[in-house]
C-alpha cells in the first residue's frame, strides 16, 4: 500500500515537471525549433530540398520506415513508405540527416542537463525543502525528479525523429532500430544530465559551467556527422568523438541513417546503456547523499 | 494535553549553536507564539521539528511521535508554511493546491473537493485559473499558507508569514490564524514582529542567540518587567527642579532625563498623569507632549537582553 502511494507521488512530481517543461514557450522553442530550424538551413544551403527528398528507386521489403511509422501516426501518407538505400550523393542521408541528428542529440542532452537542474532550482526557490516537510520520501521526490529528466528527452527525440522525417524526409532506419537508438540516447542523455547536475552545488555554479562543458562535450559527439557527410567514412580522429555519450548517440542516428543492421544499431546502443548505467550509479548515489543521508 | 513537546532541542552548524537547548510545551489548539530578532534560531527550531533537520541533540514530540524516530508520522500530522513563498510561479494557483494535496496523499474526489475548499478559504476561487506568478505578494502568500492546509493537520507551523506583505494581506492573514485555532488546529507561529505575537499568541516565548530566555503568557512576561507604565513628558522649564519634585508624587517609581525628555516609570499612567500636570501648574511649568507606553514584549525584551527586538 505505502509503495503504491509513493509510485502515485512518484508519477505526480514527474507529471509536474513535465508540465512545467511543455508549458515554457521558451524551452519548446529551445527543444524543438532550434535544431528543426537549424537543420532546415542547412537544407536550404545545400541545395534544394524537395529534389534531394524525391522517393527512392529501391527498397528493403519487410522494413518499416521510421517516416512510414511517423506518418501513420500523424494519418498522413508517407511520400517515404520504405527505406532509402545508401547514397554518398544523396542530400538527405549525407547533410541534412546527418546535421539533423547531431542538432538532435546536442539539444537533448540540453534538455536533460535543464530538466535535472531543476533539483537545484526548487532547492533554491524553496520547493524542495517543502516537499521535504510532506510525508513523501525522499526517494519518492528524487525518483519524479528522474523521471522527468528522462520522459521530458524522449519525448524530445522521438517528436524531433518523427518531425524530420516528415518535413525533411530523413529516413532513421527501421523502427525498430530508430526505437533501440532514442531508447539509449534517452538513456545516455538521462544519466548525463543527472550526473552533471548532481556534481553542482548550486544554480550559480551551474550558470558558469553548464553551457561550455555541453557545448564541447556536445562538439565532440557531433564529428561523426561532418566527417560522414565528406567522406562517407568515420576516420581514426572521429573515435574521440566516443569518448563523450554524444559521439555514440549521434553514431546510433548515423547507422540507422547509412541502414545499418539492427545488429550494428543494438551494439551501439549497449553502449548508451553502458553510459547509462554508468552515470546513473554516480549521480544518483550522489543525490541520495545528499538529499536522504538524514 | 500538549500538542508539542520540546526537551533540551539542539542544533549547531560548525562552531555555531543555532539552538542551544530549548524545552517547551505547545497546548493542543492554541497559538505559540515564537518571538525573537531575525538569527534568533526560530527558522532552525521549526526545520528541526518539521524533520528537514536532524537535532545535534533533544527530540521533540508532535502530537506523540518523536521527530527522531517517527519522521513519517510527525509529516502526516504537519502543515508548514515555509518563511519564503514556496510554490510553482508558472502553474495556477489550483494546480499548485492540486499537487501539494497529492503530496499529502489526496486523490480524485475529496482532493478536488478540498481545493476547492482551500481556494474559498483563502478567498481566490475567482482568481484559480492565474499562474500563481501572476499575482500580488499578498496572494502568494495566501496561497502559500493554504498548500499547508489541505490534509487538514492537527498542528501548523507558520514561519514569519506576514514578512514583506501589504497591511491589508497582513490582516488577512492574521484573522486566518485565528480561523484555523477556531477550527481546532494548533498554531505554531514565528516572528519578529512583537504586534503580531501580542495580538495572536496564548502562549508565547522569546529567543535570542538560540536560546529561550523566556516563556508563557503575554502577562506573564510583561510581569518580568515589574508592569510598570514608561511616560516620556517634554516640558517647558527647568527640568531638573520638576524631576525632583515629580520624584515625590505617589506612584512614581522612578524618573530620569533622556535626551532632554523627561522619563517616568510609574505603577499606573492613569492615575499619574493628572498629578503631574497639577505639579507642573503649581511650578509654572507647561508640559508640550505626552507620550504613554504601556509595558509590551519590546520592554521585556529590552529589559531581558539589553538590545531592542527590531535591532537584531
Amino acid at each position: 500500500m505505502e509503495g503504491t502511494a509513493a509510485l502515485l507521488k512518484t508519477f505526480d512530481i514527474a507529471r509536474k515537471d513535465l508540465l512545467r517543461s511543455f508549458r515554457s514557450a521558451f524551452l519548446l522553442m529551445f527543444m524543438f525549433g532550434i535544431p528543426l530550424l537549424v537543420t532546415g538551413m542547412f537544407a536550404l544551403m545545400f541545395g534544394n530540398l524537395q529534389e534531394s527528398a524525391s522517393p527512392p528507386e529501391t527498397a528493403d521489403a519487410g522494413q518499416v520506415s521510421m517516416e512510414a511509422a511517423a506518418a501513420a501516426l500523424l494519418d498522413v501518407q508517407s511520400p517515404f513508405p520504405e527505406r532509402q538505400p545508401v547514397s554518398s550523393g544523396n542530400m538527405v542521408t549525407n547533410v541534412i540527416g546527418p546535421v539533423m541528428g547531431g542538432m538532435l542529440i546536442f539539444f537533448a542532452f540540453f534538455t536533460a542537463v535543464s530538466a535535472a537542474q531543476t533539483i537545484l532550482k526548487e532547492e533554491e526557490e524553496g520547493t524542495l525543502p517543502r516537499l521535504f516537510t510532506t510525508p513523501t520520501s525522499a526517494a519518492a521526490i528524487l525518483n519524479g525528479k528522474f523521471l522527468a529528466v528522462g520522459l521530458t528527452v524522449l519525448v524530445q527525440i522521438s517528436l524531433l525523429l518523427a518531425a524530420s522525417a516528415l518535413i525533411f524526409h530523413i529516413p532513421w532506419g527501421s523502427l525498430a532500430s530508430a526505437a533501440l537508438t532514442a531508447l539509449g540516447a534517452t538513456g545516455a542523455a538521462t544519466g548525463f544530465g543527472i550526473f552533471f547536475v548532481s556534481l553542482l552545488k548550486n544554480m550559480r555554479q551551474a550558470g558558469a559551467v553548464t553551457g561550455g562543458l555541453l557545448t564541447l562535450t556536445g562538439m565532440l559527439g557531433m564529428m561523426p556527422v561532418f566527417a560522414s557527410s565528406a567522406s562517407g567514412e568515420v576516420s581514426p580522429l572521429l573515435l574521440v568523438s566516443r569518448c563523450v555519450p554524444q559521439g555514440w548517440a549521434v553514431n546510433g542516428l548515423l547507422l540507422g541513417l547509412h541502414s545499418a543492421s539492427l545488429g550494428e544499431v543494438a551494439l551501439n546502443s549497449l553502449a548508451l546503456l553502458i553510459w547509462t548505467l554508468a552515470f546513473l550509479w554516480i549521480g544518483v548515489r550522489r543525490f541520495r547523499q545528499r538529499y536522504m543521508k538524514g | 494535553m500538549n500538542a508539542i513537546e520540546i526537551e533540551n532541542l539542539q542544533k549547531s552548524f560548525g562552531t555555531r549553536r543555532a539552538v542551544d537547548g530549548i524545552s517547551l510545551a505547545v497546548r493542543q489548539g492554541e497559538i505559540f507564539s515564537l518571538l525573537g530578532p531575525n538569527g534568533a534560531g526560530k527558522t532552525t527550531t521549526l526545520a528541526m521539528l518539521s524533520t528537514l533537520l536532524r537535532p545535534d541533540g533533544g527530540d521533540a514530540r508532535i502530537l506523540g511521535h518523536s521527530i527522531k524516530h517517527e519522521s513519517a508520522a510527525v509529516k502526516a500530522s504537519l502543515g508548514v508554511v515555509p518563511q519564503d513563498i514556496a510554490l510553482y510561479m508558472d502553474l495556477t494557483a489550483r494546480e499548485n493546491l492540486d499537487f501539494w494535496g497529492r503530496m499529502y496523499g489526496l486523490r480524485g474526489g475529496a482532493l478536488r473537493q478540498r481545493v476547492d475548499e482551500v481556494l474559498e478559504m483563502i478567498g481566490l476561487t475567482e482568481r484559480q485559473k492565474d499562474p500563481v506568478g501572476k499575482y500580488s505578494g499578498g496572494m502568494k502568500r495566501r496561497v502559500n499558507i493554504g498548500a499547508a492546509l489541505l490534509h487538514k493537520p492537527k498542528v501548523i507551523y507558520m514561519d514569519e508569514p506576514t514578512v514583506g506583505i501589504d497591511p491589508q494581506s497582513r490582516r488577512s492573514i492574521l484573522d486566518s490564524v485565528v480561523a484555523l485555532k477556531e477550527q481546532g488546529m494548533t498554531v505554531l507561529y514565528t516572528t519578529h514582529y512583537m504586534e503580531e505575537a501580542q495580538e495572536l499568541s496564548d502562549h508565547l516565548a522569546i529567543m535570542d542567540s538560540g536560546r529561550l530566555i523566556a516563556s508563557g503568557t503575554q502577562q506573564e512576561l510583561i510581569q518580568l518587567v515589574g508592569g510598570l507604565d514608561r511616560i516620556r513628558l517634554a516640558i517647558n522649564g527647568d527640568v531638573e527642579r520638576v524631576l525632583a519634585t515629580w520624584r515625590t508624587i505617589t506612584g512614581v517609581k522612578q524618573a530620569t532625563v533622556e535626551e532632554g525628555l523627561l522619563m517616568l516609570l510609574v505603577e499606573d499612567s492613569n492615575q499619574a498623569l493628572p498629578r503631574l500636570f497639577e505639579s507642573a501648574a503649581a511650578a509654572g511649568v507647561r508640559i508640550t507632549s505626552v507620550e504613554i507606553q504601556e509595558p509590551n514584549l519590546e520592554a521585556v525584551f529590552l529589559h531581558l537582553t539589553g538590545r531592542a527586538l527590531r535591532d537584531g
